[in-house]
């Protein structure tokens, strides 16, 4: 019953901030000028378009989870819930949750524009560009995952806004362009199962961490 | 019957002694006051009581149990009003005591909304966004989220601090009645006039010990002082 609530409440905080209406606006126009502009060949365009609107997604990502939760520490809203009978680890989990979903959302609509115009503009077969969409797809997944995941940690561990977002720019934003790195840089045939793994490893690890400190932390 | 027992508290912060090894208890129904000045030791206090610090040394009971081994029963029986607490900015006063009061159970939401709505008393402010309001409309809408679950502790960091008279007056009225309804209150502040007024029984703490305890009449009597500030002077300066 409390996680429900708690995530209902970061649903209801998040899908409408003024960095995720960015995002529900700005990724699919950025997505629709990159396929305007450019030819595709045969899913590179979508490929480079999931890159792109997941790097930029997953980076807001985890600014906003950080700034977010160095804010409730500063304004004492943590004292509220943690003295309730309710486990701390749900509203980590529900903030990852909210946030991963809705920039997950705004970029597969983005990615889905991109594909629609690949269509329409080109002579590519749908089923081509179906196919191509389940690569692009997870590894934006993935990089918003960890992204998520690096916002929850370091919003933990930092004692300032600054701190935080320094953090997450500098090391979070490279933590969480591995599984976008990993196919070009070892050349990857089938790079999928790879992405998927380093997404979900490297988000169960840092959530583990953000988890474990957030539990011991002491408001 | 004896509510909350705290023995030999003590609390550090890295090298910092925060606490120093402090006991009382408070009788149910009481309302029991930590007087001390800032940086004293009195929200250490009350935040190792309210489970969200854990104590270095000593114990603490609470109606029955055990605050180390079960925090989650405690936490259950008491209520807790932080200093300084921040309320969700983006939620309606109403919505904010609604989204507080599901927490509890599902058949007592509306009367405890109703309850709440009835001691912040924002009229129809209570339906506008909490980011909306002034610093004491914000105070008297966490006094009512912190006492409208009936709780069997109230704890109270500073409840009148940012409020101006009427409203403290107010607010100390209404923590008055709910101690005669069955409540105990525990409740901290450097106003000494006030606790004189609210409080049953009251703990003198000055760096991170307690220096004094009593009630404020008969601490007056004792140290032959007008009010409890004159008594707190001629404590600390013995």
């Amino acid at each position: 019953m409390s996680f429900s609530l708690i995530l209902k409440d970061e649903f209801k905080g998040f899908y409408k901030s003024k960095v995720m209406i960015f995002l529900w606006i700005g990724l699919p126009i950025l997505a629709f000028i990159l396929h305007f502009f450019l030819s595709d060949a045969y899913g590179t365009l979508s490929t480079l378009t999931a890159v792109l609107v997941s790097n930029i997604g997953g980076l807001l990502a985890a600014v906003m989870l950080t700034v977010n939760i160095i804010n409730e520490k500063d304004t004492r809203v943590y004292d509220l819930f943690l003295i309730r009978p309710l486990k701390r680890w749900h509203l980590v989990v529900s903030k990852f949750l909210a946030v991963f979903i809705c920039v997950s959302i705004a970029c597969l609509l983005a990615i889905t524009l991109g594909i629609a115009v690949d269509f329409f503009q080109s002579s590519i077969p749908i089923d081509i560009i179906a196919q191509n969409l389940v690569d692009p797809l997870i590894m934006t997944f993935s990089v918003i995952a960890i992204s998520s995941a690096t916002g929850i940690l370091f919003g933990v561990i930092s004692p300032s806004i600054l701190v935080g977002v320094v953090l997450v720019i500098f090391v979070g934003n490279y933590i969480s362009s591995i599984p976008s790195i990993v196919p070009f840089v070892f050349d990857i045939k089938d790079p999928v199962i790879y992405v998927l793994a380093i997404g979900v490893i490297f988000t169960i690890v840092l959530m583990s961490l953000g988890i474990i400190l957030f539990e011991r932390k002491e408001f | 019957m004896i509510a909350v027992e705290v023995k030999n508290l003590v609390k550090h912060y890295g090298k910092v002694q925060a606490i120093r090894g402090i006991s009382f208890s408070i009788d149910s129904s009481e309302i029991f006051g930590l007087i001390g000045p800032n940086g004293a030791g009195k929200t250490t206090a009350l935040r190792i009581i309210s489970t969200l610090l854990t104590l270095t040394d000593g114990s603490i009971n609470v109606m029955g149990f055990d605050l180390e081994k079960k925090p989650e029963e405690v936490r259950k029986i008491m209520s807790y009003l932080p200093e300084d607490a921040g309320a969700y900015k983006n939620l309606t006063g109403k919505g904010y005591l609604e989204f507080i009061a599901n927490f509890f159970n599902p058949k007592t939401v509306r009367n405890m909304v109703a309850k709440g709505v009835q001691i912040a008393d924002l009229g129809e402010r209570i339906n506008d966004k909490v980011d909306t309001y002034s610093k004491g409309m914000k105070r008297r809408l966490l006094v009512g989220r912190a006492l409208m679950t009936d709780p069997r502790l109230a704890i109270l960091d500073e409840p009148t601090s940012g409020l101006d008279v009427n409203n403290a007056q107010e607010v100390r009225n209404i923590i008055k009645s709910t101690a005669k309804k069955g409540t105990t209150v525990l409740l901290s502040s450097h106003n000494m006039l006030e606790v004189e007024y609210m409080c049953d029984r009251i703990a003198l703490i000055d760096e991170g010990l307690i220096v004094e305890k009593g009630k404020p009449v008969d601490l007056m009597k004792k140290y032959n002082a007008k009010n409890i500030e004159e008594v707190f002077m001629k404590v600390v300066k013995k």
